[in-house]
């Protein structure tokens, strides 16, 4: 296919000013994301991932958090030279975000049918009232809420926790977002919920030919949802690449041990966990190079200075001096 | 051994709900624990897996005397906890223990990380306060903590860090059981490996007896000897940790593993309807109506937990014993 990436991100950095100090809380990330495509943003709190998709979708907290370089292009256009209105009518019509907690994005006075009918009603020029319905009950059909017509004048809390986030799903896609980004989407929820989750965006990613952008700390469901994932430590991506490549021969370190650290089924029972030493590092003050390195068993002097982005056999790409020499194959 | 350390025998604790809508409406009872039998022995892992809803936290309010039974009875080291006077309850509560999933909100702000990790001893007035610091700081050697935190607060410490202190606190009686509610799944996935370590280097230097709640299978697998899964109030299937997982008899079981997110295959099987509701038991197996075996008897009958082998038990009407 010749077909161009839907979102293509490049260089974005997103600082983020506290009374201490001002740091980047996501640093020079770039990926794109092609139509029907699952990109897994793997890292864990403070990495950066939820700020990378508030950044997306420029819904920073105003005041604190700035977009300070880079590009986002969605379609071709450049979304951060939109002024706030065009915006507007951008989000949800070509990039839409599901949020962790459903109980938390529903609004607990309206109707499950106002609240995915506000979504519909943003368009111009303003559908019919008839033709509102229609659309909020054939987004609830999509996202398998049973009897819909029924349930409109349902509220949230008359609501499971999976069908709450079903509904959240059915705002997101009411207009046929090209892009969807969904926030930790499943860890509210319980295992069989989650997979039913899971397989409702699987299905509409295909049928819609949708591309998402799945933000998880949980490697599982990246393997079993994403074409190809991006792992980030403190701000920065380090590590790319197909899935199938990423978790049978990972490349960073950190993403190495953090495959080793995660309880599995299927491994040999162990009394004892590969575990990772030290904690996240301080954003406020950073190492000066690799930002990993301080947590890092086969650190050495190199690792002072930040690793170039080297190509991986099998696909992708990492920022680690063990590849920087040899790598670059692919 | 004869005996084992904990041991529930039928316990179940009935709560009266209102229902959402009607303020005024008569209340129904929620069965969160509906029968539950179990043995824990000493210097075991003891898991409990289960959904929203399953019943496991209850289950663990109950070990831990933060709620009484409706009927039915806990008996630690021979003694039943319903019996425990003053003097009995203090004794229990310096033998067991707890470990919460967020330590944030089970460490209190105000105070500083020596005072938390001492208040259980200083509540008991049993030991010098000389000998109160000597613990405290064997403690925060013990669970990797260094000195300096002593007098910081909980805020000034990391996620990691402030469950290392709420094990600590845990530990300074030196009891014998520690209960674990999701102790990790609040952490970051880099820390989790280095607190569940630390729990099993615990365990195997103080001879310790964990009864561990959590929802995840593949950290049961992995730290618990025996494991019972449960759902909607009753304990569904139970047995030794590594033959259950590795050949589970129950349909449920089956499903929660196949639901778990995992890093090397596709999913496989259909997934699961949403969990039923605690106040809405159906008649028959609790699970039925999510069951891809169910039949007609599952609608009429609720099976009990059976005796598949010396050390599996499983709620199913198609279950097979076990050779």
């Amino acid at each position: 296919m010749t077909e161009g990436p839907v979102l293509a991100v490049e260089g974005l950095t997103t600082r983020i000013s506290t009374r201490v100090g001002s740091f980047a809380a996501v640093d020079r990330v770039s990926f794109e994301l092609y139509a029907g495509e699952a990109l897994g943003l793997v890292g864990e709190s403070g990495s950066g991932k939820t700020m990378t998709c508030l950044s997306l979708v420029r819904l920073l907290p105003k005041g604190t958090a700035r977009i300070v370089a880079g590009s986002v292009t969605l379609n071709g256009e450049d979304l951060l030279a939109k002024s706030e209105g065009e915006l507007r009518r951008l989000r949800g019509r070509q990039i839409a975000m599901i949020l962790q907690d459903p109980l938390t994005s529903l609004n607990p006075v309206f109707t499950i049918g106002s609240q995915v009918g506000e979504a519909v009603r943003l368009e111009r020029p303003r559908p019919a009232r008839a033709t509102v319905r229609a659309r909020v009950v054939e987004a609830l059909r999509r996202v398998r809420i049973p009897s819909p017509e029924l349930r409109l004048r349902s509220y949230p809390f008359q609501f499971s926790g999976g069908m709450r986030q079903r509904v959240t799903a059915a705002i997101a896609i009411a207009r046929k977002p090209r892009v969807l980004i969904a926030d930790e989407p499943t860890t509210a929820l319980d295992v069989t919920t989650q997979r039913q989750f899971l397989a409702l965006l699987d299905e509409l990613r295909r049928e819609e030919r949708m591309a998402l952008l799945l933000v998880t700390h949980d490697l599982g469901i990246v393997a079993e949802t994403c074409d190809r994932v991006a792992i980030m430590y403190a701000g920065r991506i380090v590590e790319t690449g197909p899935v199938e490549r990423v978790f049978s021969a990972p490349a960073h370190p950190y993403t190495q041990a953090l495959l080793g650290s995660i309880p599995d089924l299927h491994t040999p029972r162990q009394r004892r966990l590969v575990q990772i030493d030290g904690e996240p590092p301080d954003m406020l003050s950073l190492p000066s190079g690799c930002r990993f390195a301080p947590r890092c068993p086969l650190a050495h002097e190199r690792c002072a200075e930040y690793p170039p982005e080297t190509a991986v056999d099998g696909g992708g790409s990492v920022n680690c001096w063990l590849h920087a020499g040899a790598g670059a194959a692919a | 051994m004869t005996e084992p350390l904990l041991e529930l025998r039928d316990v179940t604790r009935v709560f009266a709900v209102h229902s959402g809508a009607r303020l005024r409406s008569r209340p129904l009872s929620l069965r969160a624990v509906d029968g539950v039998s179990l043995a824990v022995w000493a210097s075991t892992s003891y898991g409990i897996a289960g959904e929203s809803g399953s019943g496991k936290s209850t289950l663990a309010r109950l070990v831990l005397l933060l709620d009484r039974p409706t009927s039915g009875s806990l008996v630690f080291e021979g003694r039943d906890l319903a019996t425990l006077d003053r003097a009995g309850l203090a004794w229990y509560r310096s033998r067991v223990q707890a470990v919460f999933q967020d330590a944030t909100a089970s460490l209190s702000p105000r105070m500083r990380v020596r005072d938390l990790i001492a208040e259980p001893l200083d509540s008991q007035r049993r030991v010098t306060r000389r000998e109160t610091e000597r613990r405290v700081l064997d403690l925060l050697a013990e669970v990797g903590l260094p000195e300096r935190v002593l007098r910081q607060f909980p805020h000034q410490l990391s996620g990691g860090q402030r469950q290392r202190v709420a094990i600590a606190r845990a530990l300074i009686l030196e009891p014998s059981m520690i209960v674990l509610d999701e102790p990790v799944s609040a952490l970051d996935v880099s820390i989790r490996g280095q607190v569940l370590n630390l729990l099993a280097d615990l365990q195997e230097r103080k001879n310790l007896t964990y009864l561990l709640i959590a929802h995840d299978l593949a950290l049961l697998r992995h730290v618990t000897d025996q494991i019972a899964v449960m759902y909607l109030g009753r304990v569904v299937e139970e047995g030794d940790t590594e033959i259950l997982l590795a050949d589970p008899e129950h349909p449920y079981t089956r499903a929660l593993l196949d639901a778990a997110p995992h890093r090397h295959r596709r999913p496989v099987g259909v997934p699961l309807d949403e969990t039923g509701s605690p106040l809405d038991l159906p008649v028959g197996c609790r699970f039925h109506p999510r069951c891809p075996l169910a039949a007609d008897v599952c609608r009429a009958d609720e099976p009990r937990l059976r005796e598949l082998g010396p050390t599996h038990r499983a709620a199913c009407h198609f279950a097979s014993p076990k050779e």
